[in-house]
């Protein structure tokens, strides 16, 4: 069930460079997606919190954890008590491969979590199967 | 008791139960009251005091029997009951003592003729004048000497002797003033511990002063013999009248002595000596002269016990210099061992001693002239073994009587004084003293039979000089000497304990500090990994983006970047798996090193990646036991190492073998490559180390991990190599690790 049907992607990571390299992944490869990135994870909960963010209706967020005042962990956990988050995957996407990070990744109710790639190539390989198989295979119920 | 045992039933002195003697001395009269002062028993020579003609004085009141002036002075006496004070009354114009003494089923007194008329201010200024004379006497040998010559002057007896004991309770006569007419002299004589047994020498420390006033009448019965309150022998152990054991009666009758008194001289609550007097001819000192005599002994006691102390602290306060050092020199470096061993001053300068030893942290130290090791251990085995050692310390002057060395040993090094530095049997301090021949002169033969034929106990017959050759025994120890052993042993232990503390708490901090050094290089290579991203990722899209628009050096320019940012990621790796070994708990195991080695050759894709290389594993390469991840990386380190430096041959070999050495099995990874210089092999272990030439690729971390796995696993590693015709690495690890 591959469609190239537009679907929007947040990104909340404190690197520019990161989301730079992931903007380029997307509009070379992964043309249907739209994306929208926070590097500032403080706004980020901002939009949350007011409504701003879901009404832009994602079908994917991808989360950094270490980031400066508002953690990753603190957007999973609001996003965790937030019903209209309910079916959106959230996968963590860091340079953390810490397994006590992961632990409270999961019990923050996360999807999947990654760690970053440390080449492009691997890098961008990663960002194509991840993003492909959590909007074109993953069924969610309100698809 | 309900009678008193016979000669023949007392095998040993000390057995016989002396304060139970149901016989008194003749010069008073006893009798044994009821708490309601009726008669329960009297001597048998109490009708001479009382004119009646009652056959039995049993059941009567004491004082219808002694009189209104008892009568008077006896009420007195029991509102308070204080044994020794003692009260004169009168009983047909005649004057008599009365010693009462409690215990606790009855009353008993002594009733004795009085001689001297009683003058208080007199009696002040004479006991003055004796304390002066004693009190100002220069040493302990001349207060003695004072002490014999004046209660000679105040007794009359004509023989007094100041009788000293030693720790085995022998004693020797070291003091003596005799009348002229007695003319052998048993100054400096030594007498056995069993002239005078362990229950008399206690009768002496509570009674203070006893008097025999003659021996060849010591025999008045105790009637009715049995107590009809407690139906057994009365205890008259406080009686100043009680009879004598037969023993010690016929033992004054052999030295030909009629009247005797004893007063004991105590330091510390032990008895120190006795004053000794004898008489060739019954003698009789009555009560008020004996209550002088104890005062006197008390006196002479505070002295003695005043003069020991002194001496003891002077003698202490010596060694507290020397003990003081020592504690310096050991917390120097906090080196027990050396401190009391290595410097200028050192433990055997103490005290007198031949030579010190000290046992501590499994190591065995002597100074000066001691036994050998060997020796010192057997001596330190046994001492533990048996119950002398149950104390902190332990000293004898003669190890021989303990039976663990050879005689010649036992003599070499008699005198042992050692205190534990701890529980453990092999921390302990000794110091040695030899033998010292002296030569002892007994007042008869101690060694004498104490049985006769029938087996009957007898006292010694002869007191004719013996003198005797002592062997293996050395000088004694004296008090300060022991004291100064154990405070030098608790001061050093206080410095262990110090040491210990300040060894944990550094201990503590190097934890903490490799922790952080950890923790520091994991963040640290992973905040250097976001960068590193970057760099790589825009010179990658670079290259995709403007290929086109790019010359040759543009693109080389560009792919050296990448190379290196890819060199760094993989430097980071090896780091981050180098400093993880120390924060993994391995688990060890028996592993199949062969699936390991065939595994490593998979997962690497070795047969494509190395098409030219040979690869063999020994095909009975032996189980390896260790943890399985940290196995693994040892192995694909090697194997992959060898891959790399021997691809230029042109049939390149690597060969994964094994060989026994002693007990152990060693791995061995050879190849047939590029080799390097010889003299390099102890250095290529160390992290960052690289001998080869830049063209091979490697960050220098991957031999560091491998020596590290092998020394987590108890083994080693090592290197041979020819510079051009390959290397072989070689290992072996701990077949048992303890977690």
């Amino acid at each position: 069930m591959v469609t190239e049907k537009i679907k929007t992607v947040v990104c909340i990571d404190d690197h520019e460079q990161d989301i730079k390299l992931l903007k380029r992944v997307m509009e070379k490869e992964l043309k249907y997606i739209n994306l929208i990135t926070y590097n500032n994870s403080e706004e980020a909960m901002g939009n949350i919190l007011d409504g701003t963010l879901s009404q832009f209706n994602p079908a994917l967020l991808l989360i950094d954890i270490k980031m400066p005042k508002i953690s990753g962990f603190d957007i999973l956990q609001t996003l965790k008590d937030d019903i209209s988050y309910k079916t959106v995957p959230k996968i963590v996407l860091s340079s953390s491969a810490q397994k006590k990070d992961i632990e409270q990744a999961f019990d923050l109710s996360c999807n999947s979590y990654i760690a970053k790639p440390t080449t492009f190539p691997k890098f961008k390989e990663t960002i194509i199967h991840t993003v492909t198989y959590w909007l074109s295979y993953n069924l969610r119920s309100n698809d | 008791m309900k009678q008193y045992p016979t000669h023949n039933d007392i095998e040993k002195c000390e057995d016989e139960p002396i304060h139970l003697i149901p016989r008194i001395q003749s010069y008073g009269f006893l009798f044994i009251l009821s708490d309601d002062d009726l008669i329960l028993q009297y001597s048998e020579n109490a009708k001479e005091l009382v004119d009646t003609k009652n056959p039995d004085l049993s059941n009567n009141k004491i004082q219808a029997i002694l009189g209104d002036d008892f009568k008077l002075y006896f009420k007195t006496w029991k509102e308070e009951k204080i044994d020794k004070e003692s009260f004169v009354f009168n009983l047909n114009e005649k004057t008599f003592c009365c010693i009462p003494s409690s215990q606790e089923a009855y009353i008993s007194l002594d009733i004795e003729p009085i001689e001297t008329e009683w003058d208080a201010s007199a009696f002040q200024q004479q006991m003055l004048r004796l304390y002066n004379k004693i009190s100002s006497s220069k040493n302990l040998k001349s207060l003695t000497d004072k002490a014999a010559d004046l209660i000679q002057e105040l007794t009359g007896y004509d023989r007094v002797m100041i009788y000293r004991f030693d720790g085995e309770w022998n004693g020797q006569v070291i003091s003596e003033s005799k009348k002229d007419h007695v003319l052998e002299s048993w100054l400096g004589l030594h007498y056995p511990a069993s002239d005078i047994p362990k229950q008399a020498r206690e009768l002496f420390v509570s009674q203070g002063v006893r008097i025999l006033e003659n021996i060849k009448d010591n025999n008045r019965r105790i009637v009715p013999e049995l107590n009809p309150k407690t139906n057994s022998l009365a205890d008259i152990g406080k009686s100043h009248l009680r009879g004598a054991s037969k023993f010690h009666l016929e033992y004054l009758n052999n030295m030909g002595v009629e009247g005797t008194l004893t007063c004991s001289i105590k330091h510390n609550d032990d008895l120190w000596g006795l004053i000794a007097c004898h008489h060739y001819e019954p003698k009789f000192i009555d009560n008020r002269k004996r209550q002088s005599l104890e005062f006197l002994s008390e006196m002479i006691s505070s002295q003695i016990s005043k003069r020991q102390t002194e001496l003891y602290l002077e003698n202490l306060s010596k060694t507290a210099i020397i003990r003081s050092k020592l504690i310096k020199n050991l917390e120097k470096d906090y080196d027990v061992i050396a401190g009391l061993t290595a410097f200028k001053i050192n433990a055997s300068q103490l005290f007198d001693c031949c030579g010190f030893t000290i046992m501590h942290e499994s190591e065995v130290v002597s100074i000066g002239n001691a036994p050998s090791k060997q020796k010192i251990a057997y001596l330190v085995e046994a001492l533990h073994t048996g119950d002398s050692f149950k104390k902190e310390h332990f000293y004898t002057e003669n190890i021989k009587k303990y039976e663990i060395w050879d005689q010649e040993t036992a003599r070499k090094f008699s005198g042992i004084l050692a205190c534990k530095l701890s529980q453990q049997q092999n921390e302990v301090l000794i110091w040695w003293r030899p033998e010292r021949l002296q030569e002892i002169y007994w007042g008869g033969n101690p060694h004498e039979k104490q049985q006769d034929k029938d087996q009957r106990l007898n006292p010694r017959k002869s007191f004719e000089k013996f003198s005797e050759q002592v062997y293996s025994t050395s000088n004694p120890w004296k008090d300060f000497e022991i004291s100064s052993a154990k405070r030098l042993t608790s001061d050093i232990k206080n410095v262990i304990v110090t040491k210990f503390g300040e060894i944990s708490l550094l201990n503590k901090r190097l934890n903490e500090l490799n922790k952080e050094l950890e923790n520091f290089s994991y963040s640290v290579s992973h905040d250097l990994r976001g960068p590193l991203r970057g760099i790589d990722g825009f010179a990658q899209i670079l290259l995709e983006d403007y290929k086109d628009v790019l010359d040759e050096s543009g693109i080389e320019s560009l792919q050296i970047i990448i190379n290196a940012a890819d060199r760094m990621n993989q430097l980071m790796d090896d780091i981050l798996s180098y400093s993880g070994l120390s924060k993994v708990r391995p688990k060890f195991k028996w592993l199949d090193a062969k699936a390991i080695c065939e595994q490593i050759i998979v997962d690497n894709n070795l047969k494509k990646e190395y098409p030219n290389t040979t690869i063999n594993i020994a095909a009975d390469l032996p189980e390896i036991f260790g943890d399985q991840a940290m196995m693994y990386q040892l192995f694909a380190n090697l194997i992959l190492n060898a891959c790399k430096y021997s691809v230029i041959k042109e049939k390149p070999v690597v060969i994964i073998d094994w060989y026994i050495s002693g007990e152990n099995n060693v791995y061995q990874v050879k190849d047939n490559g590029i080799g390097f210089d010889g003299a390099h092999a102890s250095k290529i272990f160390d992290i960052f180390t690289r001998i080869v030439k830049e063209e091979y690729k490697g960050t220098g971390v991957g031999l560091a991990i491998a020596q590290r796995v092998v020394l987590k696993h108890n083994g080693n590693i090592w290197a041979d190599a020819k510079e051009g015709e390959g290397a072989s690495f070689s290992f072996y690890v701990s077949d048992s690790i303890e977690e």
